[in-house]
């Protein structure tokens, strides 16, 4: 008795996180669908896929965390000062962008040869046309 | 005093739950926070487990099976046996270095306090029931090379009483060290030493694996002695598996039914068992952050031992020495459970080191070898994945000019 007790708060419990937390978030489905479209396009051996996939995905957290923290701004201004704190915190995004992206640059191209580090570059615009493609198919 | 136990830990995890959700919204209204990356690979993770096997009469013998110690007035006394356990327990990264070698690999370092109650509910028809308590907190830290190695400790002190009656409390260590020798992504092999109360007694063993297979695919993985496995992914968010793994441990019990009745003074007695599971396991990984798992079987193998605290009290390395051992014929066993992962982590996508990583960490349980699943190594499926986007989800990766 006590047991069948057990079971029905532990379900209830997992229910309830089942309730809290759904099944994969779009940003996790967008990840996968890059990581899926560049291991596609850039065809990596397994010693430059071990030494590319730890850097792109350290590139990738901080470009995302750099965005996230843009997004919080509000896009509605009351006044001047707003507004120029919202072009202020866009220009630093722009410019963390650049640096990532500089300081990535030279990381990514000690572990894929230059051929397909612009491979990439291309696989990643590809990638932005394929999102818009699903877009526009709905 | 068990009443009071349940009470105060439905309210702590209550307590808990509610803390992390306060602290997660209000991060999110914090406008002014600067959002960093994530530190580390881990992410702080609860996890709770529960397994039930059926009551079963004793005398179950098998003829001239080892290990079993004939006592005819214990068997009398016990009348019929019955387990089932409740487990909680969490892990937390403390410490992640990465460091770029000038090759191009990344190596890491992960230190992260483990934690685990267990409460394991031996039920006799003979004597009053028991409620007996392990409790864990350990240290583990894994070196990853960024190459082809990676080396595990962990270190893991743990108590044991009896919540129902009065008992000493033991206090006793696991631990495990390996390395893993990851000769490509389908194929691994680990060697190390395991100290290890798995199999209803204290034992010091080698820990021999090998894997094949990717382990974002189907792969065969024998880990000896923790487990055997066929693993196979079911869709994106679904494994299933057939394993073989032992469960047990060794508990500190009040004697107060004087089941050692040669000895009727001595307080305290262990109760050792072990049971050598078969069975299919299916998990369910419904985002990053949480995971629920249900498996069942048969147990092949089961085996009951009582064993004396005052004999054993100058016996600090060795196996225990048994008075009492009782073996049973294959039952059924349930199991399910959940794993909360809790915050961001960094990004692991076909980064087949971290993911051997995260294999080492749940295959050796945390404290009481509760296997916490994989949930954080997503599936490799050919099947293209159609997310159904709408334009905000997108917006900050793609550019006005990419319009034109």
């Amino acid at each position: 008795m006590k047991n069948k007790r057990y079971i029905l708060c532990y379900l209830f419990v997992l229910l309830a996180f089942l309730k809290v937390f759904p099944q994969g978030g779009k940003n996790e489905k967008i990840e996968a669908m890059r990581v899926a479209f560049i291991t596609d396009k850039l065809k990596l051996i397994t010693d430059e896929s071990q030494k590319f996939w730890p850097v792109y995905n350290d590139y990738q957290d901080k470009l995302k965390a750099a965005r996230q923290e843009f997004k919080k701004q509000p896009t509605t201004f009351s006044n001047d000062k707003e507004a120029q704190d919202y072009l202020d915190a866009e220009l630093l995004l722009k410019n963390r962008e650049y640096n990532l992206y500089k300081e990535y640059y030279e990381k990514i191209k000690k572990t894929i040869p230059i051929k397909k580090v612009a491979e990439l570059r291309q696989a990643e615009e590809d990638f932005k046309k394929e999102l818009l493609k699903q877009l526009q198919g709905k | 005093m068990i009443e009071k136990y349940k009470q105060y830990s439905l309210k702590y995890m209550l307590l808990s739950v509610s803390l992390i959700a306060a602290v997660n919204t209000f991060s999110q209204l914090d406008t002014t926070k600067k959002i960093k990356a994530p530190k580390h690979y881990f992410t702080p993770t609860l996890f709770s487990d529960y397994y039930v096997t059926p009551d079963k009469s004793i005398p179950q013998i098998r003829s001239r099976a080892k290990g079993l110690i004939e006592d005819k007035i214990i068997r009398n006394h016990l009348k019929s046996y019955q387990y089932s356990q409740l487990t909680g327990g969490f892990y937390v990264p403390l410490l992640t270095r990465d460091y770029e070698r000038a090759s191009g690999n990344t190596a890491n370092f992960h230190l992260l306090v483990t934690g685990s109650y267990m409460m394991a509910m031996p039920r006799f028809a003979g004597i009053s029931d028991h409620n007996l308590l392990k409790a864990c907190a350990g240290l583990r830290g894994i070196y990853n090379s960024g190459k082809k190695g990676i080396w595990f400790f962990d270190a893991t002190p743990f108590m044991s009483t009896d919540l129902s009656a009065s008992c000493h409390t033991a206090y006793r260590w696991g631990g495990v060290a390996l390395y893993d020798y990851m000769a490509n992504p389908s194929l691994s092999f680990r060697f190390g030493f395991i100290r290890t109360f798995m199999f209803g007694n204290r034992y010091h063993l080698p820990y021999m694996g090998i894997r094949i297979g990717r382990l974002d695919r189907s792969y065969f993985s024998l880990q000896f002695p923790q487990i055997v496995t066929f693993s196979f992914p079911v869709g994106r968010y679904v494994r299933g598996g057939f394993y073989a793994k032992p469960m047990g441990g060794v508990f500190n019990m009040a004697n107060n039914d004087t089941v050692y009745y040669k000895n009727p003074n001595e307080k305290t007695i262990f109760y050792g068992r072990f049971e050598m599971n078969y069975g299919l396991r299916i998990d369910a990984n419904f985002s990053k952050h949480f995971s629920i798992y249900v498996a069942g079987g048969f147990t092949g193998y089961k085996h009951l031992g009582f064993f004396s605290d005052a004999e054993n009290a100058t016996n600090t390395t060795g196996a225990l020495n048994r008075f009492y051992g009782e073996l049973f014929t294959p039952s059924v066993f349930a199991n399910f459970g959940f794993t909360l992962r809790i915050g961001r982590a960094k990004s692991i996508y076909k980064n087949y080191n971290m993911y051997e990583v995260f294999n080492t960490n749940s295959t050796i349980g945390v404290g009481s070898d509760i296997n916490m699943g994989d949930g954080n190594i997503p599936n490799d499926i050919k099947k293209k994945v159609q997310a159904n986007l709408k334009m905000k989800d997108v917006q900050d990766l793609i550019e006005a000019q990419d319009l034109y």
